[in-house]
């Protein structure tokens, strides 16, 4: 446990440094967690807000009272997210199609799980995984979809985030239009 | 208010397909909802995209999840024969190379399936013994995969409400809006001159 003294000096220090200050140096940091954008809520480049405006001026239709505008740019802004969720699944099981491994950042659960990633090594003769896919397009689909699955089901939580999310807003505009707003 | 046309625009085509899957069935799917759902405004048109996508993927996993219970059968008959190979006091892994080979030609070969048919018999087994083994060993795999089914399932029934209440709701304004066009313009489509004054109370 730190002495009154060492979290004196840990507060002194964290003054000197409190992080980035330009405003060049906090919008890279504000990024610094940032891992594949599935998760963020704001548009990621300018091309990704006209798009946005673009479809939530179409979903909003004549509308122009300003809460329904808000409400089809999240709306439209949800739909965009479900869209890239569904081409990172699509991505993540042509991956396993193409490579057949597909290197997982989960811990091995099973004991084949554990067998087939230590096989080569331990020299127990087991064939690499990517020598083993299926030759039937049906089967090798199957067999991908297996060996992506623990990403898939992560991705499923992220769609239906943004699933939820553009329910939400949509409900809210068609209410909005019931009330002739 | 809102947009009641608007032809789906590439804008929301995020195409859902693999490169082992057809473009042209794809279509299909989406021709077949396009026709029985017949969307007219813009929210409707997000939703019947949502569906197609999501129904493909029903498709998808439900293929992948009789395919990989297949798949898992030479497993199975590796784990399950050297079981059923093994004498009363001896030791199964002694009769695991003839399991592999057994299993390998179970696929092609009549004689090694009537074998292992033999095999099976004589523990009062059948070949449904093999695909059990062979879903035991998927087990993980077809219990996440179920999990992925009911979550679209149940999305895509949520998107199918929200229209079918879209609907109802559309259908209610415009009862009601026909209703105020009949009670109080048809009865002005008569030339005035022709109106009968009205009677004296």
């Amino acid at each position: 446990m730190a002495s009154e003294r060492q979290k004196h000096a840990n507060r002194s220090n964290a003054q000197k440094s409190s992080g980035p200050r330009s405003s060049a140096g906090r919008k890279r940091a504000s990024r610094n967690s940032y891992r594949h954008g599935l998760a963020a809520f704001f548009p990621l480049t300018a091309e990704h807000a006209r798009r946005v405006e673009k479809l939530a001026r179409k979903i909003a239709g004549n509308a122009t009272d300003p809460m329904v505008l808000e409400h089809a740019r999240a709306a439209a802004h949800a739909e965009f997210d479900l869209a890239e969720v569904r081409r990172v699944k699509v991505a993540t099981i042509e991956k396993a199609l193409a490579f057949g491994k597909f290197p997982s950042t989960v811990a091995l659960q099973s004991i084949g799980e554990v067998a087939r990633a230590l096989g080569p090594l331990a020299g127990l003769n087991m064939p690499p995984a990517e020598a083993t896919l299926a030759l039937r397009p049906a089967d090798r689909t199957a067999e991908a979809v297996r060996r992506a699955l623990p990403e898939l089901v992560r991705l499923d939580r992220y769609e239906c985030r943004a699933a939820a999310r553009r329910a939400q807003y949509l409900r809210a505009i068609a209410e909005m239009d019931k009330q002739g707003l | 208010m809102i947009a009641r046309c608007w032809p789906p625009s590439e804008l929301l085509r995020s195409s859902p397909l693999l490169s082992t899957e057809a473009a042209d069935r794809y279509q299909q799917v989406r021709d077949a909802f396009a026709k029985d759902i017949k969307p007219s405004t813009t929210i409707e048109h997000i939703y019947v995209e949502d569906i197609c996508v999501m129904s493909w993927e029903i498709f998808r996993l439900r293929r992948c999840r009789t395919a990989i219970v297949a798949l898992g059968f030479r497993e199975a008959l590796e784990a399950l024969l050297p079981e059923l190979l093994r004498r009363p006091g001896g030791y199964a892994h002694q009769h695991q190379e003839e399991a592999k080979k057994l299993a390998y030609l179970w696929f092609s070969d009549p004689k090694a399936r009537g074998r292992v048919e033999e095999l099976l018999e004589q523990f009062h087994l059948g070949a449904a013994a093999i695909e059990a083994e062979a879903i035991r060993n998927s087990v993980v795999e077809l219990e996440q995969l179920d999990k992925m089914l009911a979550s679209l399932e149940s999305r895509r029934m949520r998107a199918l409400r929200f229209i079918a209440e879209c609907r109802a709701d559309l259908a209610d304004r415009l009862s009601a809006g026909s209703d105020r066009i009949i009670d109080g313009q048809v009865l002005a489509v008569e030339h005035p001159k022709n109106r009968k004054p009205p009677a004296a109370a």
